[in-house]
């Protein structure tokens, strides 16, 4: 059965090393990405529950992941279990954080939505109480054809934003997932505010500093397409 | 060596980062520079007739400049700051160059938008995202041949000269979101040792052991 699910391109893996977190989109919905120190990633709603503060501004220790603010720590389902100001307190369950699947193939993270309780209020930022399915769904298995078919030699080159609606990206490169010269697969993924980022594999005999030199070049066409 | 210092401002803790970074003492003489504008002072006028700061003094040697300090520190600290060989030292003075433009692309984003000084920031926001570009695109190219810092093998004046404009862009309203070379370059800087913050720039929480407040909060 085909996967329903639409899994986008969301960072190269070179760029989230363990234990860092980054910012990113999943459709219109801003999401913090995050590897723990042991190598697992995950996806969320880029909002502590608390006070509303970027999770993607926090730090990660271990396999929790800390917002800036008040130090609230979730573990990697998005549970939290540490209240700083409180130290003797054991947090309630049902403290969590909106999740976002997320998968790795070909050096590249891949996200999508949650459609079970886990994934609830990811547009309003209002976790529900660790459901069902919560850590057994699909976090990682995206079904083949659900992705790009890409060579499995391909190695990390670049991410780089592009000022141009992602719809627009894909149409002017022929689709959401592109070759371009030098040996380059360019993915497209579609950003909130009318922006795109363009995440790019090289096959291992392209010479990567030209190909970095021909995506500016590319980005340059596309932002004055999008000017004319 | 005397300071004369803002704490808020990059082109003072450019020096105080470098010194820190590299075992230099400093002696810190704090300037009201805002709201008090002791900087235009006639004292500190006769100091640096630019009128800016930091300004360092070190015997007879005054200079008004933060390139000009970075220079001297880094040239003293050796072990690569100023670079190891003549095209390296001339990469660097590229990149000390580049600092001065971000100072007026994302420094007067930043000090339009913060403290009100004149100017568009639209047209100042439009060149520091240009300059965020360039500056990605290079770390880019740097980390795919293999090196972390912006010039050589190891951290040198560059990487320091550039860091404070950068980091203290999304006070001038651009996001840093778009730029992964450049958020795995700010971290390789901010996990040097000795490495200090200023308001705005903080150190990796991560590399810090964990506080352990219980028995203190009792």
């Amino acid at each position: 059965m085909p996967d329903p699910i639409l899994w986008h391109p969301a960072a190269l893996s070179r760029d989230l090393p363990a234990a860092t977190v980054m910012p990113t989109a999943c459709g219109d919905v801003e999401v913090a990405l995050w590897r723990s120190a042991g190598g697992r990633v995950s996806a969320w709603y880029d909002r502590c529950p608390h006070r509303g503060m970027r999770l993607s501004h926090g730090f990660v220790r271990g396999e929790m992941l800390s917002c800036i603010y008040h130090g609230w720590r979730f573990d990697t389902e998005a549970v939290c279990r540490k209240i700083p100001a409180h130290p003797d307190l054991t947090p309630p369950e049902t403290i969590t954080v909106p999740r976002f699947r997320a998968a790795e193939r070909h050096g590249v993270i891949w996200i999508a939505p949650r459609s079970d309780a886990a994934g609830q209020g990811q547009e309003a930022g209002q976790g529900q109480g660790r459901g069902q399915g919560r850590g057994t769904l699909d976090d990682g298995d995206p079904a083949p054809d659900a992705l790009p078919p890409l060579p499995g030699d391909l190695g990390p080159l670049r991410s780089l934003q592009v000022a141009r609606d992602g719809a627009a990206v894909a149409d002017a490169l022929g689709g959401w997932h592109a070759r371009v010269a030098g040996g380059v697969h360019v993915l497209v993924q579609a950003l909130p505010g009318g922006h795109a980022a363009l995440h790019s594999l090289i096959d291992p005999e392209g010479d990567a500093i030209a190909a970095s030199r021909r995506l500016e070049a590319l980005r340059r066409d596309l932002e004055s397409e999008a000017a004319a | 060596m005397i300071l004369h210092d803002w704490i808020l401002s990059p082109n003072c803790y450019k020096v105080r980062l470098l010194a820190a970074l590299t075992g230099q003492p400093l002696t810190l003489r704090a300037v009201n520079v805002h709201p008090g504008r002791d900087h235009l002072s006639d004292s500190y006028l006769a100091l640096n007739p630019a009128g800016t700061l930091p300004i360092l003094e070190d015997g007879d040697l005054v200079l008004g400049d933060s390139a000009a300090i970075l220079t001297l520190l880094g040239a003293r600290a050796g072990a690569g700051w100023s670079g190891q060989t003549p095209e390296d030292t001339a990469r660097i003075a590229g990149w000390l160059a580049f600092a001065q433009d971000l100072s007026g692309s994302a420094g007067q984003a930043r000090a339009i938008d913060m403290i009100g000084a004149p100017g568009s920031l639209p047209e100042a926001q439009a060149r520091g995202r240009a300059h965020l570009r360039r500056l990605e695109q290079a770390l880019a190219e740097r980390a795919l041949a293999g090196g972390t810092f912006l010039v050589g093998e190891t951290p040198s004046i560059a990487d320091i000269a550039c860091f404070p404009h950068v980091m203290l862009a999304p006070d001038g309203g651009l996001s840093l979101a778009p730029y992964p070379a450049i958020r795995l370059w700010s971290r390789a800087v901010r996990a040097l040792p000795g490495f200090i913050e200023m308001p705005g720039i903080h150190r990796l929480h991560e590399l810090s052991p964990e506080p352990e407040m219980e028995t203190e909060l009792r």
